[in-house]
Formats: C-alpha cells, sequence, structure tokens
C-alpha cells in the first residue's frame, strides 16, 4: 500500500513536472532567454510560422545569438497577446509579430483595455499583397471578367474566405463599393476549405496570401488571376494587378507583417530591432523567403511606420463602422 | 513510384539509428502528454519545434509524427482511470473504460485500448499507404451540404449514446449545442452570450468543459459517500490485470470495424476522430452478442472507439500529405514544420519530396509496434494506481485536472470555467442526465452550424440542395431512417415499461 502511494506521489510529481517544462519552454515572461516574441496565432497558424521563419533566417545569418523562443498567445483572437505585452510595459526583450486583426479585433470588443496603439513601434517588415484564385478550369481569366460577371448576374457568384471581419472580407466590400458589383461571402475556418469548395466549384474566387495557393497553382488544380494593388509578385511574375485590369484597389486595407515592442519599450533597445530587421532583409534567406511566401519587403520605420499604421487604422476602422461592428467609440 | 516501391524505400531510410531513436523519443514523449490532459500533441511539437528544425527533414517529421500517434495511445490512460477524457476523442472511452476501472477490470480496459490501437493504428497507415489518392478526392468532394448531413446523423448517434432516456440524452444534447454557439460568429463577426468576456470570444475550451462535466463531477458525487472504504477493487494477480485472450477474441470485430470506419471518417478533415469515435461505439453495440453490457463496463465499447480513434491518425495525414490541408489542430502544426523545412506541402509533396514522405509513412508501420511495447508493460502499473484511497486519489484527480485545464491556454479563466462545468457535471450527476451527448454536441455544434449556414448560403436557402447532391441525399436518408427506428424501438421500450409498472 505505502509503495503504491510512493508511487503516485512519484507519478504526480512526474506529470506536475512535465507541465511545468511546458510552461517554461513555450517562454518564460522573459525570463527564459533575452528576446522573446509574440504571435496571437496557435502554433501552424500564418503568423506563428512567418515568425519562426522570420527568426531562423536572422539565426542562420548570425543577425541574432540565439534562437529566439516564440510565446504564442491564441486566446481572444490578438487581445490575449496585446494584453500580455501591456501585462509587461517596458520590457526591452518582448516583441511581438502583428498583422491586421491586431488593429481589428479591439475595435470590435466594447472596452477593450488594449490597443495597438499602446505598442512601441519597431518595424513594418512586409506586406501581403492578397491574390485572386479560381479553379484551374474556371472561365475567369482575369479578376476584371469575374467582376463583369458579378455585374450581370449580381448576388450569383461566390468567394471562399474567412470570417466577416478577416481582411479578405473586408476587401471584398471595398471592391464591391468602389466597383457596383455583387457577389456572396463564403466563411469557412480556414484556407484548406476555401482551397477544397474551388475545387469543388462551391466558390468561384478566393482572396488569400501567395503561398495559401502556390502548390494547388503549380500542381494545375488552381490558377491566379489577379494580385489585389499595383505591384506584380515574384512569385507569379505573370499574372497582373488589379491596377492593370483598370481596378482601382487603393482604398483596400493591406495585410502586413510588422514588428513591435512592448509599451514604453526603451529608445535603444527598439533600435536594436530596427538594426537587426534591415540587415535581415537584406539577407539571400530572406529574398527566397519573400519570394516563396509572395510577400513584399518594406521595412518602414519611425514616422512613416507610423503614418501607414494610421493609415490602414482609418481604411479598417470605417469599414468596421460600416458593418456595425466598431464597438470601442 | 508506386505505393509498395515507395513504402519499401521509406523502410530503408527509416532504419537509420538516428530515425529509430528520434522515433521512439517521439512515441515515448507522446505517449507522456497523452496522459495528462491538457498539454497536447500541438504544445508538445511546438515547443520542439526550434530543436526539431535542427533535424533533417524526416527525422524531425518522423519524430513529430510519432508525439500524435503516441498521444493517442497514451489519451486513454486518464479516461479509463480517473474519467478525464483529454481529448474529445478519448469521450466515449470514458463511457465504458471508467465503468470497466470501477468494477476493478482497469488493466484490461487498458490493456484492449493498447491492442486496439496498434490493431487499427496499422489498419490506418495500410490505408494511407495504398488509399491516399483515392481517400483524398473524397475529401475535396465533402462540402458544406455533405457537412451538414453527416452533422444531422451525427448528432442522432450522439442520442443513441444517452443510455436508457432519450428525453435525456435530447437535454444533455441541447445544452452542448447551445455551450457551442458561444464565442465569436463567423459569419458575422458577432459576440454571442459571451457577456463581454474577452476570454470567451474565442469559444469556451474543450479541456475545460470535458475535465469539469466528467472528472470534477465525478469527483463531487463521489465525496458525498464519506466511507473508507476502497474505491475500486484492483486483483493481485498480473494475469488478471491484462485482457485474457477471450477479451481479445471478443473485442476482435470491434477493433476491425473501428480501425476502417476511423480511417473512412479520419480523411474528412473538422470532426474526424470525435465522429470516429462514437460511430464506432455504435456499430460495435449494435453488431455486439452482449449488446446490453454497453455502458456498464463493456470490453468491446472500449476497443471500438480506441480503435477509431487511433486509425483516424493515418486517415488525417491523408489530406495532409496529399494535398496540404490539415484535419486538426495537430495537423497544422505538421503542416508548419514542413513549411519551416521549406517542402511546400500541397499536392506535389508526394512527387516532390518523396524521399520525405515515404520514410514518414514507414516510420508509422514502426511506431505503432513500439508503442504497443512500450504501452503493455504499463498497463499493470497503471491499473495498480487505483489501489489509491480516495483521500488521495480525488485531490491528486483535481490537482491533474487544474494544471491540465491551466496549462491549454495558461488562463486563470479557463480554471474558473472548470469548476462552472464540474458543478454542471455534479447537477447532471444528481438528475441522471448523460455528459457524454453534451460534451460531443458541444465539439459537433459549430461544424454542423457553419455547414448548415454555409450550405444555405449557397442555395440561397433552399434546403433542395441537402437532396441534389449524392453524398448528403444518402446521409439524410440514413439519418431518417435511423430516427423511425430510434422512435420505433424507444416507443416499444416505453411501453414495455409502462406494463411493468401496471403489473
Amino acid at each position: 500500500m505505502f509503495r503504491i502511494r510512493q508511487l503516485l506521489t512519484v507519478a504526480i510529481a512526474v506529470l506536475g513536472l512535465i507541465a511545468l517544462a511546458g510552461c517554461g519552454s513555450s517562454g518564460g515572461g522573459g525570463k527564459s532567454g533575452p528576446v522573446e516574441v509574440v504571435t496571437h496565432n496557435a502554433v501552424g497558424g500564418g503568423s506563428d510560422v512567418f515568425t519562426r521563419q522570420m527568426i531562423k533566417v536572422m539565426y542562420e545569418n548570425k543577425i541574432i545569438d540565439t534562437n529566439w523562443p516564440v510565446r504564442n498567445v491564441p486566446a481572444g483572437d490578438s487581445i490575449g497577446a496585446m494584453s500580455y505585452m501591456f501585462d509587461h510595459k517596458g520590457n526591452a526583450g518582448l516583441i511581438a509579430q502583428v498583422t491586421p486583426t491586431w488593429l481589428a479585433t479591439p475595435m470590435t470588443v466594447e472596452n477593450a483595455k488594449v490597443s495597438l496603439a499602446g505598442l512601441t513601434p519597431i518595424t513594418l517588415v512586409a506586406t501581403e499583397p492578397q491574390v485572386v484564385a479560381t479553379n484551374a478550369k474556371s472561365q475567369f481569366n482575369t479578376f476584371a471578367d469575374f467582376v463583369a460577371a458579378a455585374k450581370k448576374a449580381p448576388d450569383t457568384l461566390v468567394q471562399a474566405g474567412g470570417s466577416s471581419t478577416a481582411n479578405d472580407a473586408l476587401t471584398r466590400l471595398v471592391l464591391q463599393d468602389s466597383l457596383g458589383a455583387k457577389w456572396k461571402f463564403l466563411s469557412f475556418e480556414d484556407t484548406g476549405s476555401r482551397i477544397t469548395a474551388l475545387l469543388r466549384d462551391d466558390a468561384n474566387i478566393m482572396l488569400g496570401s501567395a503561398s495559401d495557393v502556390a502548390e494547388q497553382v503549380k500542381a494545375g488544380q488552381l490558377k491566379v488571376i489577379a494580385v489585389i494593388g499595383n505591384q506584380r509578385l515574384d512569385a507569379f511574375p505573370d499574372v497582373s494587378t488589379t491596377e492593370e485590369q483598370g481596378i482601382d484597389s487603393s482604398k483596400v486595407p493591406v495585410q502586413f507583417r510588422a514588428v513591435m515592442g512592448a509599451p514604453d519599450m526603451p529608445a535603444d533597445a527598439v533600435q536594436k530591432y530596427q538594426d537587426d530587421l534591415s540587415k535581415m532583409v537584406e539577407t539571400d534567406d530572406w529574398k527566397n523567403l519573400i519570394k516563396d511566401d509572395g510577400l513584399v519587403t518594406q521595412n518602414l520605420q519611425d514616422d512613416k511606420l507610423e503614418t501607414y499604421l494610421k493609415e490602414q487604422t482609418d481604411i479598417v476602422g470605417g469599414l468596421l463602422q460600416g458593418l456595425g461592428l466598431r464597438k470601442d467609440q | 513510384m508506386n505505393a509498395v516501391e515507395g513504402l519499401l524505400h521509406g523502410l530503408q531510410s527509416a532504419i537509420t539509428p538516428t530515425n529509430l531513436l528520434w522515433l521512439l523519443v517521439g512515441c515515448l514523449l507522446g505517449t507522456l502528454v497523452g496522459i495528462l490532459p491538457g498539454l497536447g500533441p500541438p504544445a508538445t511539437i511546438a515547443i520542439l519545434l526550434p530543436l526539431a528544425t535542427g533535424f533533417a527533414p524526416a527525422t524531425g517529421l518522423i519524430m513529430m509524427a510519432g508525439i500524435y500517434y503516441g498521444a493517442k495511445y497514451g489519451g486513454s490512460t486518464t479516461s479509463i482511470l480517473l474519467n478525464i477524457p483529454g481529448e474529445s476523442s478519448s469521450v466515449v472511452t470514458c463511457i465504458d473504460g471508467y465503468e470497466m476501472a470501477k468494477q476493478g477490470r482497469a488493466g484490461k480496459a487498458l490493456g484492449i485500448a493498447a491492442i486496439g490501437s496498434f490493431v487499427a493504428g496499422t489498419l490506418g497507415v495500410i490505408g494511407l499507404t495504398f488509399l491516399a489518392p483515392a481517400a483524398a478526392d473524397v475529401a475535396v468532394n465533402f462540402g458544406p451540404p455533405e457537412y451538414s448531413a453527416l452533422m444531422v446523423f451525427a448528432l442522432l448517434l450522439v442520442i443513441m449514446l444517452a443510455g436508457d432516456s432519450m428525453l435525456k440524452g435530447f437535454i444533455a444534447m441541447f445544452i452542448g449545442l447551445f455551450l457551442s454557439t458561444i464565442g465569436t460568429d463567423l459569419f458575422s463577426g458577432a459576440q454571442r452570450f459571451t457577456g463581454d468576456q474577452i476570454e470567451l470570444a474565442g469559444g469556451i475550451e474543450f479541456i475545460a468543459l470535458s475535465v469539469g462535466i466528467f472528472a470534477v463531477g465525478e469527483v463531487l458525487i463521489n465525496i458525498e459517500d464519506k466511507t473508507e472504504k476502497q474505491l475500486f477493487q484492483v486483483p493481485n494477480k498480473i494475469r488478471d490485470l491484462l485482457p485474457s485472450r477471450q477479451d481479445i477474441k471478443k473485442s476482435t470485430p470491434a477493433m476491425l470495424q473501428g480501425g476502417i470506419v476511423g480511417f473512412l471518417i479520419g480523411i474528412l478533415p473538422g470532426a474526424g476522430s470525435t465522429v470516429a469515435s462514437f460511430v464506432s461505439y455504435i456499430i460495435a453495440k449494435k453488431t455486439s452478442k452482449t449488446p446490453e453490457e454497453f455502458g456498464k463496463g463493456s470490453i468491446e465499447g472500449v476497443a471500438a472507439p480506441e480503435a477509431a480513434n487511433n486509425s483516424e491518425t493515418g486517415g488525417a495525414m491523408v489530406p495532409l500529405l496529399t494535398m496540404g490541408i490539415p484535419g486538426s489542430g495537430t495537423g497544422a502544426v505538421l503542416l508548419g514544420a514542413l513549411v519551416l523545412y521549406g517542402l511546400n506541402p500541397g499536392p506535389l509533396l508526394f512527387h516532390e519530396h518523396a524521399d520525405v514522405v515515404w520514410p514518414i509513412i514507414a516510420s508509422m508501420y514502426l511506431g505503432n509496434i513500439a508503442l504497443l511495447v512500450m504501452n503493455l508493460p504499463m498497463v499493470p502499473l497503471f491499473a495498480k494506481l487505483l489501489n489509491t484511497p480516495y483521500k488521495v486519489l480525488y485531490p491528486a484527480i483535481l490537482l491533474i485536472s487544474v494544471v491540465g485545464v491551466y496549462s491549454v491556454n495558461f488562463s486563470i479563466f479557463d480554471v474558473g470555467m472548470l469548476v462552472v462545468f464540474g458543478l454542471l457535471g455534479y447537477v447532471m450527476r444528481k438528475l441522471d442526465i448523460p455528459p457524454a451527448p453534451l460534451v460531443l454536441a458541444f465539439v459537433l455544434g459549430p461544424i454542423a452550424e457553419n455547414a448548415i449556414r454555409q450550405s444555405l448560403l449557397l442555395s440561397n436557402n433552399s434546403p433542395i440542395i441537402y437532396l441534389e447532391r449524392p453524398i448528403s441525399a444518402t446521409l439524410i436518408g440514413l439519418a431518417v431512417a435511423l430516427l423511425l427506428v430510434l422512435a420505433f424501438g424507444r416507443g416499444r421500450k416505453v411501453r414495455d415499461q409502462v406494463v411493468e409498472i401496471d403489473a
């Protein structure tokens, strides 16, 4: 009897230790290393993978000397991650990889105690222009074709996408407004379901990053019919932009990838991160990465970054207002 | 490269000392984290990612896959011993597994879970090896109407888990469906029933709900009895701690059936393992020679869902490896790992990176053997843990529950939810409302709601869409037939009961 009791104690201690080890390695509140990077995605999500890719490039090019740990705080779709940053005010070792979700989500929550404006801007590393993809057998060869068809038969064509506040959904609102066309929006939780919806012909188009669809395009299952914006992508050099197709997309919210620090981060720390990131975007590994991921290097810092964020805040804020989802005012 | 050639090549490169070592490490780690609820395979793989990305891709992925299916072997342990389902696919295992533990047959339950996991896990990998391209087609053709129909069918089956009272099954299911609506609505972005609690914006944490209702509820109801007596009778002989030859013979059809069902349903991204676990449980019950034992400690009732749960891994790897589409949380992490290795998961993965894909598949055969060898000797040890007096065991269960729930999101709010659901579990036991339909409906609810709303959006609100597509029409037909059988069968039973009371 006594032995069993001992055994149980040991077993519990071991299980407890495993749990503690889990807490420790997934990030120990700035104590586990000099720098910790927060993302609002669970492991494997787009932001999480990009964050790890970025760290890998810096580490392998000896820009940083430790492999910075990533802390995943998926709770509340960026609110949890931002709260974690706010809890560590002034911490020079705490940065986050920020996307437009960090702008939008606090606007949709009543009495949110956090907002992107409270974080310390460091660098807007890159933007991720959306591409328009269809089934490879689709009759649409440009986005202009799709728009023309949508004008002829309003509310019959279908765009597969994410939640109603996600970037692709907001983009649709802007485009529908400026083009005077209407089409349906089918929400799916994950990118995989959006792709299979195209393959099944349940949906006609989807908007996503180049990396979302690159493999299906290579396999001849999907085709890309436009890049949203005015800049062609290295990943799809032959695909024309929406501007080239005569479609105004200047008011479309942009998917960006920025790095921001904990509130009140000391200026010298900000400068150090800016230097590291400026070195990173010059490496060959980074250039390969953005080609694969369909990103465009920006490296915006200081005033330029603040102006850019303000512009995007206004665009996203206005769109959410229009949807009746704005709760922060 | 055809499947046999690929598999042989894969086997060759899987059997290097390095790969074997990391395969064993993965399986062992998987088993350990599977035992503890909370810190699941995705979090474990995440912790190991920085280490694993330093390995050759095949080696790292072999280890990570080992964690994935290793955790499924471990997952049954707490379900059977302590009534703690660590993941949604273990909920069904609790029903008969914990009953068996209460009867002093925990060792047999754990043993059959390990054997069933091995048999079905291997079946699943065989399916993955030879049927992947065909299976991928099925996954693509499963759209919103098909999912809607599958969910209607599945929710009906959930009620069948209720045991004697269909009404109480309905009540439990509706509470579960309601709880699943809490959070941010995918379609409108609106917050539903969150009471402005940001912690609820992403919905209720599954582990808090399931562990609260099952484990904490069970502890609460048992501490009402102020006895000093031992809770469980545990036999002393090792031979009585393992399944007998007859147990294995009796469970074989359930294991094989669970293996096939698990693979087929596991192919579908989303609900795979959960749906597979209770579909195979119900098939086992309906085809069993002793259906009356189900719910009261039937060994087949453990073998079937555990088998289905494990062969699901093979099924879930199909969309991941053939299309780059992850079917579960762990699948998403593995997808992330593929990207970090620069392998670009997608339809061409099998062609462009056969040197990585086939060793992973081959290693899954080896891993399943390793896991059986690792897990069977542990069975008597675990089973003897139940000799512990309740004043030690109950605090231990509560401790494991709290640590497990906290470690999912490192959130104290979730621990609060655990308490709330513990009380709900207690009240439900007092009222004799079965917990399994609630927890399963909670898992299926969002899939059902999204699929139904997506379908109606596609068809401009015409329900005909469910009958226009062959797969969904078939499933709806099955559901209607099931409903008729259910109503008719139950009616007779109620009449019998009335007659008994009259007499």
